[in-house]
């Protein structure tokens, strides 16, 4: 299990962060939390930030993945990839798929609710994503339950009340 | 695949301008630079279609909304297989759910990874729609009646489309 940055960084329209310092990156991707779960094969993801897969999935839902390397990347599906050298993971639509007779595939992304498909987001000189840059698939989800971890890390004061409650909880059930 | 009214019947996906020997317009392909990444020549095609869809019978009470999508797939001699999305469209609940679109061209640059385009016969024009509920698993279904766009032996080089 690995932590992925803040997931619910704030960010004002100049880009700039409020709120806890973090390293994140620019707002507009989706940042995960992404945890092992039933075994190897399924994940839960949170999305973080702002809506590029609005009105499907908005902050705080919780996303199922599967990660089965024989499952073909067809268009229409979600994929969540890693860009080389960058560690937040973004959830996406493919939009566009290149496979040659052997299995080795190129291919683009797009967020359903952007203008224009991923190619800004590559790497400098990358136009296309790869089967390694996949971390999973998208196959299911719940809406909201992230949310209180989202407003555990934007609202300090809510989680130290939510700490403070749980070791009452705990306290009251020991007696 | 039955008109709008029958819902009954499965959503039908109507035709595709370009069949051969009906509307030459309806297919156009140039060889340029694709501009929209890797600055090698490659086939661009045109395509214009019509989309006739009853998607009634998908919504039901889990069903949150549709992102729909009309994807060409094809073979060429660099890849054995390629699909490009020329068209997508987000149908929430509440939203019509009765399609009669005429005439459109496609909202993605149409370019091949290469010049596999000209002359291909294979071409197939799918509806698809990936069903976002309100939880539960995001399934992907494609629509019966598939097209096939010949595509023509020459590239167009006049300005007009």
């Amino acid at each position: 299990m690995f932590q992925v940055c803040v997931a619910s960084q704030k960010h004002d329209a100049m880009g700039t962060t409020h709120g806890m310092p973090c390293l994140c990156p620019p707002p507009f991707w989706d940042r995960f939390l992404l945890a092992e779960f039933l075994g190897s094969d399924w994940v839960l993801a949170q999305p973080g930030a702002v809506g590029s897969m609005e009105p499907a999935f908005h902050r705080g839902d919780l996303l199922f993945l599967t990660n089965r390397i024989e499952d073909p990347i067809r268009v229409g599906e979600i994929v969540v990839f890693r860009i080389e050298g960058r560690e937040i993971p973004i959830v996406h639509r493919v939009l566009k798929i290149h496979e040659k007779q052997n299995g080795d595939i190129k291919f683009l992304t797009k967020g359903d609710n952007n203008a224009v498909d991923d190619r800004g987001l590559y790497k400098r000189g990358q136009h296309w994503l790869e089967k390694k840059d996949v971390v999973g698939r998208a196959r299911g989800f719940v809406p909201y339950i992230g949310i209180v971890t989202i407003l555990m890390n934007d609202y300090p004061k809510f989680k130290y009340a939510v700490l403070f409650l749980l070791g009452l909880f705990v306290l009251v059930h020991r007696e | 695949c039955r008109e709008v009214g029958a819902s009954s019947e499965a959503p039908c996906f109507g035709a595709a301008r370009g069949p051969v020997g009906w509307d030459p317009g309806g297919v156009v392909g140039r060889n340029v630079e694709d501009f929209t990444g890797p600055r090698e020549r490659s086939d661009l095609a045109f395509v214009t279609f019509d989309i006739t869809a009853d998607l009634q019978s998908i919504f039901d009470w889990n069903v949150k909304q549709l992102f729909l999508y009309l994807s060409a797939e094809y073979s060429t001699k660099n890849n054995a297989l390629n699909q490009v999305v020329l068209w997508d469209k987000i149908i929430l609940r509440g939203d019509n759910p009765r399609l009669f679109l005429k005439d459109m061209k496609s909202k993605y640059f149409f370019f091949d990874d290469g010049n596999g385009l000209k002359g291909n016969r294979n071409v197939t024009l799918t509806l698809s729609w990936n069903v976002v509920p309100n939880a539960g698993l995001l399934p992907l279904v494609t629509g019966s009646g598939h097209m096939s766009v010949p595509f023509p032996d020459t590239y167009e080089t006049t300005k007009s489309y």
